[in-house]
């Protein structure tokens, strides 16, 4: 075997073996009658370009789309509802976010005093800062619109412009990552990551187009105006003139961005067990696994949060509430493996493509590249 | 029908063709514009065996190494014609424009 079959049969080694059993050896012919000829003396490598399209290729065999191997295509379809529901997520707490920048700008009532001050003069640095926040939950409430409605480009595009938007702010101020200031901006991330790195992984070419009705694309709106209002009526009551503080420290951690996605990933994971209890028809490896995916961001932004050093009750209680929310998310994770575990499809080597008959006299007394190994 | 897969449904109709030759053909098809890494086109390959428009026809030993040869299938073949016709439909109408435009500034 050359150095070059040796390499490049190594950067195929990115693909699941099963695909590689049937592929392999016309995979390696075909580079090698392309590659011309080469000696070990030159060190060849395969170019960058071919390895990254063995990378991609290995994406949307892994995450399979139609006509993939029902466990490739239960990987793909738990990576789409990893996207689709991260940016549902983002879509609500958009809403939210939105309703309250338009609060303070008066359109609910008068406009907040405060906010308008902080906000400065017309053209003021502060004024476009926050002409690009209300652009970026508009965007975020677009994207998951877009994806849910089949549209899968137009997702990422607004996606991507919608999370570069969101950090213009931090550039802006001069923060440095790991700043002390910055770490709310680090928390903020941890929950972009997953689902932007899953939407243009799930979503390539052979990825199914899905195209649901618009009241599914705007369910993000209605959780976020919904949410919106009980956010208010319990942020009015715990910061009445007297506030029981033992009682409401135990409720604020459940109320922020990584608590609201906690709530949600353990009210998802309860309904999840419960459906695979009660049925059996309804289970699927795909949405246990996505939850489990969804998991590990907010598990990361609550280890990110973990203080020890709370040294007044109100503060104690709402670290110790974080470590709860922790476990209890952690617990979550564990059983929705083991749901996936349960369900998924089981491994198969993908039958060998079999030649239709031919005409006598066809070489055909190559061994199969399975018999090789 | 993306390029690559419309260029790969077209080398395929004058015969079967294994991957490399595949390769070279729509290169030459494109006039060197298109030049397909060998992942992207067992991707695309992938995508039109799961349609049914190309299918295996024969394996052959060359020095040693396995080469599969693809053909077009018939609704390959209909697949094939019927995005021809769209294309030639769409390069009409913007020659006809085109036309339309520089007679317009002709005059």
């Amino acid at each position: 075997m050359s150095l070059l079959e040796g390499r490049y049969r190594y950067a195929l080694r990115l693909l699941p073996a099963s695909y590689r059993a049937e592929r392999e050896e016309e995979m390696v012919c075909a580079f090698l009658e392309g590659a011309g000829d080469l000696h070990d003396e030159d060190n060849p490598r395969p170019r960058w370009s071919e390895i990254a399209s063995v990378a991609a290729l290995s994406v949307r065999v892994r995450l399979g789309g139609v006509g993939a191997a029902p466990r490739f295509f239960a990987w793909g379809q738990a990576v789409r509802l990893v996207a689709v529901l991260g940016l549902s997520f983002h879509a609500t707490m958009s809403c939210v976010w939105l309703a309250n920048t338009l609060k303070f700008h008066g359109f609910f009532g008068a406009p907040s005093g405060d906010y308008q001050t902080a906000l400065g003069s017309a053209g003021s640095a502060e004024r476009l800062r926050d002409i690009a926040q209300v652009l970026t939950y508009l965007l975020w409430i677009a994207a998951a619109a877009s994806l849910v409605r089949g549209r899968p480009r137009a997702a990422k595009t607004t996606a991507l412009l919608a999370l570069a938007l969101s950090y213009g702010p931090v550039i802006q101020s001069g923060n440095v990552l790991w700043n002390g200031g910055t770490k709310s901006v680090v928390l903020h991330s941890v929950l972009f990551v997953v689902p932007m790195l899953a939407l243009p992984a799930g979503f390539h070419r052979d990825a199914p187009r899905n195209r649901h009705p618009w009241w599914v694309a705007a369910l993000p709106v209605g959780a976020g105006t919904l949410l919106y209002v009980i956010l208010n009526v319990l942020g009015s009551a715990s910061m009445a003139q007297t506030v029981n503080w033992q009682f409401w420290s135990w409720i604020w951690p459940w109320l922020g961005e990584s608590g609201l996605a906690c709530l949600a990933l353990l009210a998802a994971s309860v309904s999840l067990v419960g459906t695979h209890l009660w049925a059996p028809a309804r289970r699927t490896p795909s949405l246990p696994l996505a939850l489990a995916i969804l998991a590990v961001p907010v598990m990361l932004t609550h280890v990110f949060s973990l203080t020890f050093d709370a040294i007044d009750p109100a503060t104690r209680t709402m670290a110790v509430v974080n470590v709860g929310q922790l476990i209890a998310l952690l617990l979550s994770a564990l059983t929705l493996i083991v749901l996936t575990a349960k369900t998924m499809p089981p491994r198969r080597v993908r039958p060998q493509p079999t030649p239709e008959p031919t005409a006598p006299g066809d070489d055909t007394g190559l061994p199969l590249p399975e018999d090789q190994d | 029908m993306t390029e690559p897969a419309f260029l790969l449904l077209t080398a395929l109709v004058d015969g079967p063709r294994h991957g490399y030759g595949i390769v070279q053909e729509i290169e030459k098809l494109s006039d060197g514009r298109v030049q397909l890494k060998i992942g992207t086109l067992y991707g695309v390959l992938d995508r039109l065996a799961a349609d049914e428009l190309v299918t295996l026809d024969r394996e052959e030993a060359q020095q040693g190494r396995l080469r599969r040869y693809y053909r077009l299938t018939e609704s390959g073949m209909r697949a094939l014609e019927a995005e021809a016709t769209r294309l030639a439909g769409n390069i009409e109408s913007a020659r006809r424009r085109l036309r339309a435009r520089q007679a317009g500034g002709m005059a």
